[in-house]
């Protein structure tokens, strides 16, 4: 079963909320990618909101609870009202089960003539409309609804150490309005309760597996109710799946040793409507191995330029079964959190060079046997708490709880121990984290002690993309615009593309194995798995990392060697540009392949490359300024990353002898050209090159078929026959 | 088979004063909804009931498969074919301007 079909079936619960966090992951993944998929969802969507439309009066009601026997209006109202009468009726008829089972058959069924289907009476029975009128009848005298978690665990200590059962409760947050974001994990009971109005009713369970969601069965905040109830709004919950279960992620990481860190980098956007928030960034760093947090730090508004940093973070099982270690950053549910003490400030300047390009030192890594606790974090201030408790190999929870909190994005960056700089990993949500309903809470005119707008820029800098304001946001009912979603860093990445489109190509170039390939990562690739690391030190060269970028950029194929030639658009490296490459390749081939540009940003660009490449690989030029130096006089470093394997096996068979040198080569020589351009007189170059994964992906072997080379070699052949023969023909013949 | 169902709409007599209210209801497209209504009647029961409790009145999947008896897996599936099916219903209207 292909991924398409897998998440063809779980569409349906996905837009039910009602999918399990894999199916959930899956589903968004493939939704970014699938029109067809996206069709689905939208044509579901519409066949529900219709439903509603039609089958939940939104007007007065009658009083004679048979359905259709009555006239009934409709008035003109959103679907969310609908919605809510919808949750409202669900709930009575959770409530009414009681009553009805009585009347209903022996079998349990309950049957819901549909109106206009089921004509004729239908005595002491249910109906859905009777449902609705009652809702109806109801719900009128209800403006609002309140309601609390109350969450149980049975032997989990609070923090002053006790043991035996904790309850506490404390704000739910939500994402729809009727969908409640539950964190359960292993053997904890969860209990919603709704106490507010007629709509008051429990939902308890035990979860062996968490569940993200719960339908309260009605809606906790009508839209229009969201501003009187702004402390109902303030927390978000991300859940999202430990990428580092991924199949796909390289072998090495499983292992335990090696030190390569993730940085779940958590961008956080508040409005100014409660006031001046205070945090504005947040990173959990976790560790691939252990799972566990290694550092925290997080900027606040009050202390601009600076970085709130926690790097020891300590984790012990013993806090199961007595007290929390000292140094430990364990907060029990619902306490306040005093950060006082537990972050260290540090520069803005060396906290991202910290965050590129060091590892933080792991002293307190976890022994084998001690098992992650808690995996998020709300550290400072009026956020209260956040937590998740996290299963082995499954989803990582952070929740997040503060006033004002518009936005919460989500990157991963995979960080090694080797300055072998940051690579954009993947984001979840596809830049576009999880948003505030918008429309949705009323806008308040910022408070006097608001700082300016200005430093927000000037904050949020760390974060690894900027863009235009979100204007969208994702609910339940948006689903159908979600094509329409554009995310954050948009600008900076290329456009979805099938298969490669070349512009005009110069005459003298080779032509081959670009135009309508598809794109190639690591993932389709064939061979071992290397991360080759080229860099210089730009000793001497007063240029910002930016400032090298550019340049790099704008004459990006004059400091390739002479082995290799690269026609790629005028414009420099704009994101979705498609370059065409003819390599010199020993035995006195040609071989013709190209790339794509498949991200730039001011400090960094990144190549992908076609199918029949030599590599299936992506390819990142940055610049940067050197960590560990004092904060403004760094050294810039240029460098070059290629995350690859081969495309086939032949290209593997020729790795070692061949492809190896010439790929080291060639970027040596790029950035050797680069650094003297710059004005280095003897650039040093340090290549260092890791093996990821000694496996080689043998169902990708077939990846023969568009060997660059191969063709490339065929078509050189073929040229006197090709003379021959009519025109026409030549476009089959590759 | 079941299919054809909901694509021929079958014919129906409506009693005049149900009418009056129907049309009352179908306000923005009568077309859609009597469309909807005919593919709702269309639906095997269990699904239909899946449908409803589901979508319309907003029940998690648990909850409904409280209702019907039946796991939440089961409820799952019919809930997604009757939303196939009803979209299928709708598309066949939407691309039939004939």
């Amino acid at each position: 079963m292909t991924v398409h079909e897998h998440v063809q079936q779980t569409l349906s619960a996905w837009l039910d909320g009602q999918a399990d966090p894999e199916q959930r992951f899956l589903a968004e993944q493939h939704l970014q990618q699938c029109k067809a998929c996206r069709a689905t969802v939208a044509a579901f969507a519409r066949v529900d909101a219709l439903a509603r439309e039609v089958l939940l009066p939104a007007g007065r009601l009658a009083a004679e609870p048979a359905h259709g026997q009555q006239p009934v209006r409709v008035r003109h109202q959103r679907l969310r009202h609908r919605l809510w009468l919808a949750g409202v009726a669900a709930v009575l008829v959770v409530l009414a089960l009681v009553a009805v089972s009585i009347v209903v058959s022996p079998a349990g069924r309950w049957p819901l003539p549909v109106p206009t289907t089921a004509p004729g009476p239908v005595p002491r029975q249910l109906t859905l409309a009777a449902v609705v009128a009652r809702a109806e009848q109801v719900a009128s005298g209800v403006r609002t609804l309140q309601g609390r978690f109350t969450r149980t665990w049975s032997g989990m200590p609070t923090r002053s150490g006790s043991s035996g059962t904790v309850t506490s409760s404390f704000r739910f947050a939500f994402a729809s309005p009727d969908r409640v974001r539950v964190e359960g994990g292993p053997s904890a009971e969860v209990r919603l309760q709704i106490n507010d109005g007629p709509a008051a009713r429990r939902v308890l369970w035990r979860a062996e597996e968490p569940r993200p969601w719960v339908s309260t069965g009605l809606p906790l905040v009508r839209p229009q109710d969201q501003d009187a109830l702004a402390p109902l709004s303030e927390g978000l919950t991300l859940w999202f799946r430990n990428r580092l279960e991924d199949p796909n992620r390289p072998a090495s990481l499983t292992r335990r040793q090696g030190r390569q860190v993730y940085v779940l980098l958590l961008r956080y956007e508040w409005s100014t409507a409660a006031g001046p928030a205070r945090i504005t960034h947040l990173e959990v760093w976790v560790d691939p191995i252990s799972y566990l947090p290694v550092r925290i730090q997080y900027q606040d508004r009050s202390k601009p330029g600076r970085v709130m940093v926690r790097g020891d973070v300590r984790y012990t099982d013993q806090r199961i079964n007595g007290p929390v270690p000292p140094g430990a950053f364990a907060v029990p549910v619902g306490a306040e959190v005093s950060a006082v003490g537990q972050f260290r400030s540090m520069p803005l300047a060396r906290a991202r060079a910290l965050a590129s390009y060091k590892v933080p030192r792991i002293g307190t890594m976890p022994q084998p046997g001690w098992q992650l606790l808690r995996s998020g974090y709300a550290p400072v201030g009026r956020p209260t708490g956040s937590e998740g408790l996290n299963p082995p190999g499954r989803d990582l929870v952070v929740a997040v709880y503060g006033s004002g909190l518009e936005r919460v994005a989500l990157t991963t960056l995979l960080v090694t121990d080797q300055e072998l700089g940051h690579r954009r990993y993947e984001d979840p949500f596809g830049g576009e984290g999880i948003q505030r309903v918008a429309g949705g809470p009323r806008r308040l005119l910022p408070r006097m002690d608001a700082e300016p707008k200005a430093d927000h820029d000037e904050e949020r800098d760390m974060s690894t993309a900027q863009g235009p304001e979100p204007t969208q946001a994702l609910a339940l009912e948006d689903v159908a615009q979600m094509s329409e979603l554009t995310p954050r860093d948009a600008t900076y990445w290329a456009k979805q593309v099938t298969t490669l489109k070349l512009g005009e190509v110069p005459a003298e170039a080779m032509n081959l194995n670009v135009a309508g390939k598809r794109l190639v990562g690591p993932i389709q690739g064939f061979g071992k798995l290397w991360q080759k690391t080229y860099r210089a030190e730009l000793h001497g060269v007063a240029m910002t990392p930016a400032e090298v970028v550019t340049v790099w950029k704008q004459s990006f194929a004059s400091f390739w060697p002479p082995s290799g030639r690269f026609y790629g658009p005028l414009t420099g490296i704009v994101p979705g540009d498609v370059a065409l490459l003819n390599m010199s390749v020993p035995g006195g081939v040609k071989l013709s392949t190209g790339i794509l540009v498949l991200y730039a940003d001011e400090e960094s660009f990144t190549f992908m490359t076609p199918q029949g490449h030599m590599f299936a690989a992506w390819i990142t030029f940055s610049a940067t300024t050197a960590a560990g130096q004092a904060d403004e006089d760094g050294v810039t470093a240029v460098q070059t990353q290629v995350l690859l394997r081969t495309n086939d096996p032949l290209y593997e068979l020729s790795m070692p002898i061949v492809l190896q040198r010439m790929e080291d080569r060639f970027w040596r020589q790029t950035l050797v050209n680069l650094a003297r351009h710059l004005g280095v007189a003897d650039p040093r170059v340090t290549t260092t090159a890791v093996c990821l994964d000694r496996r080689r992906q043998w169902r990708n072997a077939g990846n023969l078929w568009h060997n660059a080379g191969i063709r490339s070699a065929l078509y050189t052949l073929a040229t006197p026959l090709r003379a021959l023969r009519p025109r026409r023909r030549r476009a089959g013949d590759v | 088979m079941a299919l054809d169902e909901v694509r021929r709409p079958a014919v129906r007599t409506v009693p005049v004063e149900k009418a009056a209210a129907l049309a009352d209801r179908r306000a923005a497209d009568p077309v859609l909804r009597g469309d909807l209504e005919r593919a709702l009647g269309g639906l095997e029961p269990a699904q239909r009931e899946a449908f409803l409790l589901v979508v319309v009145l907003g029940l998690s999947y648990e909850e409904a498969a409280g209702i019907t008896g039946c796991p939440a897996g089961t409820v799952a599936s019919r809930v997604f074919r009757a939303r196939a099916r009803l979209a299928d219903a709708l598309r066949v209207r939407e691309e039939d301007p004939a």
